[in-house]
């Protein structure tokens, strides 16, 4: 009988001269996938997220082209980068020349050969012990990705970005990325994705995370897919005593977008702040499911995602919140404000806290909104017209979380870009 | 300039406008007063266009034109302003961009060229100085975390940007202590011209002490009964507003 990997996924070669080691997790994550098969809205966690559309087609991994156009934007150009086309490295785009003393950034495949006893213990220990098919899909089949370590007290003068661009009819990317970043380390990471603006398929991303004590990471997540590309992508973080993480999700891009974020804060006095954007048009369909644990006692964490959704399209927002026993003195807020743009626009909200300490300070709120008719009455009786009046409140409500975003041409190309899909010509 | 004539609204089917007449002319000051329920605010409220007012009958002329008719954007375009009692805050949206599109529109509808980021810089500044505002006030969001007399410093400050021909101050003194009162008089008072008329609507003698109008009108149930000079604010301090009730019946 054909596995379901097999007729998921087309075109895989195993590469040669692999480590035992990873062949045989690769082999297990195979199995656990095929047993697991593809979510259903039976699974709690799918259950706002369809994936029916999805789960029947299949996936070439050689499907993308490796030489396909891509525009670099000005942001990326100024940053340290690894550019990905079709799953391999596209080394003309690519650049990381000048990394300071003690800054590893190669591709996986090449950190499994000159890395290999690291990523060995490493790898695939902070993926979920919940069973998660998508993650066990990369475990079986990626072939590349970034491997990023910053030493002991170091830093970057500049950003390092990744950009995995897809292409090509029902292609499948499976990028896996490995970040670490030792006692005292502070960098700065951006994952793009993009692709063709026709391109189909899907990026089956996971990135691994490792921040040792006093390290500090300001971790971005960019979508800007096509409308017809899917991405089903998660981060795996852990968090070291007074470590300081800032995670920065924004979709506007890509046709059904899931991305999975979760957090363990694993030593005192740790923060983690999450912040998300996502703004749906046409049938786009974005959810976001977020996992906060706090293991141990006094850390914090803050969650504010933000979606405006319009025409037809569809949020999910599901943030996870879990006070284990011994976490005392936690404190803990998330937010998910959600602006309606259309009648057929939609937003599942689902918030959930798990508190199993006694003393903590936790707070949540989700709403689901329209434009404050005050707001607007005021626009116009200063002469501003009603459709320039909505564009405005609905970039005011996009603009706190990009404002946010500390890499000035970033949070510009990010206005930018969000005040075209709004068609507000001059900011 | 303005011209009322036998104005009815409701609201969510109250009447609460019961037959106002009233006329402005160019450069006129006009007070309105009246107590509490007298239907003041929504005089002020339907003429600038809220739609959740409902004129049941009557006209009202502005500029030749039947202002009934209009968006509240147009209106505005018009030269139509109304000082809100409470003003707005818009979190996320500067007041320096908020007033370029504003100032902008109302130039685009009058058909003048719109003013580019320096003419603009230039003209706000100066009326920022005339505000007695500091310049930090352009760069926070609309109104938000003011305080009640920075928000209605900021509605003055609309008001020296767009020009209007008719400035409606809808309580334009109520949370105000006597510093913030007098700074925001002068504002008014410095836009004073043969052009552009003002209408204020109050409850108290006190702002009249600064602002000085041609014409007091007082309101009662929904229609003006009784209209004179300055002279009728002192008298109705005077004998309070049961006085005008009883003579007018």
């Amino acid at each position: 009988m054909t596995q379901l990997i097999e007729q998921f996924v087309d075109g895989v070669e195993r590469p040669d001269g692999e480590a035992a080691w990873l062949s045989s997790a690769r082999e297990q994550s195979a199995e656990r996938f095929n047993a697991l098969g593809i979510p259903t809205q039976k699974d709690e966690d799918w259950k706002y997220t369809s994936l029916r559309a999805l789960a029947n087609k299949q996936y070439s991994v050689n499907a993308g082209q490796a030489d396909a156009e891509i525009t670099l934007s000005e942001s990326s150009k100024a940053h340290y980068r690894l550019v990905f086309s079709g799953g391999v490295l596209n080394s003309a785009l690519s650049d990381v020349d000048g990394l300071p003393d003690g800054v590893q950034v190669m591709l996986m495949s090449e950190a499994l050969k000159s890395n290999e006893a690291q990523i060995k213990a490493v790898l695939s220990s902070l993926l979920p012990e919940q069973p998660n098919a998508f993650a066990e899909l990369n475990t079986a089949l990626f072939k590349e990705g970034a491997y990023i370590c910053i030493g002991k007290g170091c830093q970057l003068d500049k950003p390092i970005e990744l950009v995995f661009h897809s292409s090509g009819t029902q292609s499948l990317a499976l990028p896996r990325n490995l970040i670490l970043l030792e006692q005292g380390a502070k960098a700065v990471v951006i994952e793009r994705f993009t692709s063709a603006e026709d391109a189909t398929g899907l990026c089956n991303s996971a990135t691994e995370i490792m921040l040792a004590d006093d390290s500090e990471l300001d971790y971005h997540l960019i979508q800007l897919q096509g409308k017809k590309f899917n991405h089903i992508g998660g981060a795996w973080i852990q968090q070291g005593t007074g470590s300081r993480l800032n995670t920065r999700t924004i979709t506007l891009g890509g046709l059904l977008v899931r991305n999975e974020l979760n957090v363990s804060l694993n030593g005192e006095q740790a923060h983690a702040n999450m912040t998300g954007l996502y703004y749906g048009t046409r049938r786009q369909h974005i959810d976001n499911h977020t996992t906060i644990r706090h293991a141990v006692p006094n850390c914090t964490s803050r969650e504010l995602y933000k979606g405006i959704l319009d025409d037809r399209a569809r949020g999910v927002f599901h943030g996870r919140i879990v006070v284990e026993q011994d976490a005392q003195l936690t404190e803990s807020e998330q937010e998910n404000p959600n602006l309606l743009l259309s009648r057929d626009a939609e937003v599942d909200t689902k918030p959930q806290l798990e508190i199993y300490a006694d003393d903590v300070k936790c707070s949540h709120g989700a709403t689901v909104g329209e434009l404050d008719t005050k707001q607007l009455f005021y626009m116009q009786s200063r002469g501003i017209g009603l459709a320039q009046a909505k564009t405005l409140l609905t970039y005011a409500f996009a603009a706190q979380v990009v404002e946010e975003i500390q890499i000035e041409s970033l949070r510009e190309e990010l206005a930018s870009l969000i005040a075209d899909q709004m068609h507000i010509t001059e900011l | 300039m303005l011209k009322i004539e036998n104005l009815h609204a409701s609201v969510e089917g109250t009447p609460i406008l019961k037959g106002l007449n009233l006329e402005i002319g160019s450069g006129e000051i006009h007070a309105i007063m009246g107590p509490n329920g007298s239907g003041k605010s929504t005089l002020a409220a339907v003429l600038t266009g809220r739609d959740d007012y409902e004129v049941t009958q009557g006209k009202v002329t502005f500029m030749g034109k039947d202002l009934l008719d209009l968006e509240p954007d147009e209106r505005a375009q018009l030269g139509l302003f109304l000082g809100f009692q409470y003003p707005v805050e818009i979190p996320g949206v500067s007041n320096m961009y908020f007033m370029k599109a504003s100032v902008n529109a109302v130039r685009k509808g009058r058909g003048e060229k719109e003013l580019d980021a320096l003419d603009f810089l230039k003209l706000v500044k100066q009326k920022v100085a005339l505000m007695e505002m500091r310049d930090e006030f352009l760069h926070r969001s609309v109104n938000a975390g003011f305080s009640g007399g920075e928000k209605k410093r900021n509605e003055i400050l609309q008001m020296a940007m767009l020009e209007p021909t008719l400035a409606i101050l809808d309580e334009i003194d109520s949370g105000l202590d006597i510093d913030a009162l007098k700074v925001v008089a002068k504002g008014v008072n410095a836009q004073k011209s043969e052009d552009r008329s003002v209408l204020m609507i109050t409850h108290y003698q006190r702002l009249l002490d600064y602002i000085v109008p041609d014409f007091i009108h007082v309101m009662s149930e929904g229609r003006i009964i009784k209209s004179g000079d300055k002279s009728l604010a002192l008298e109705l301090e005077e004998k309070g507003y049961g006085w005008i009730d009883q003579d007018a019946a």
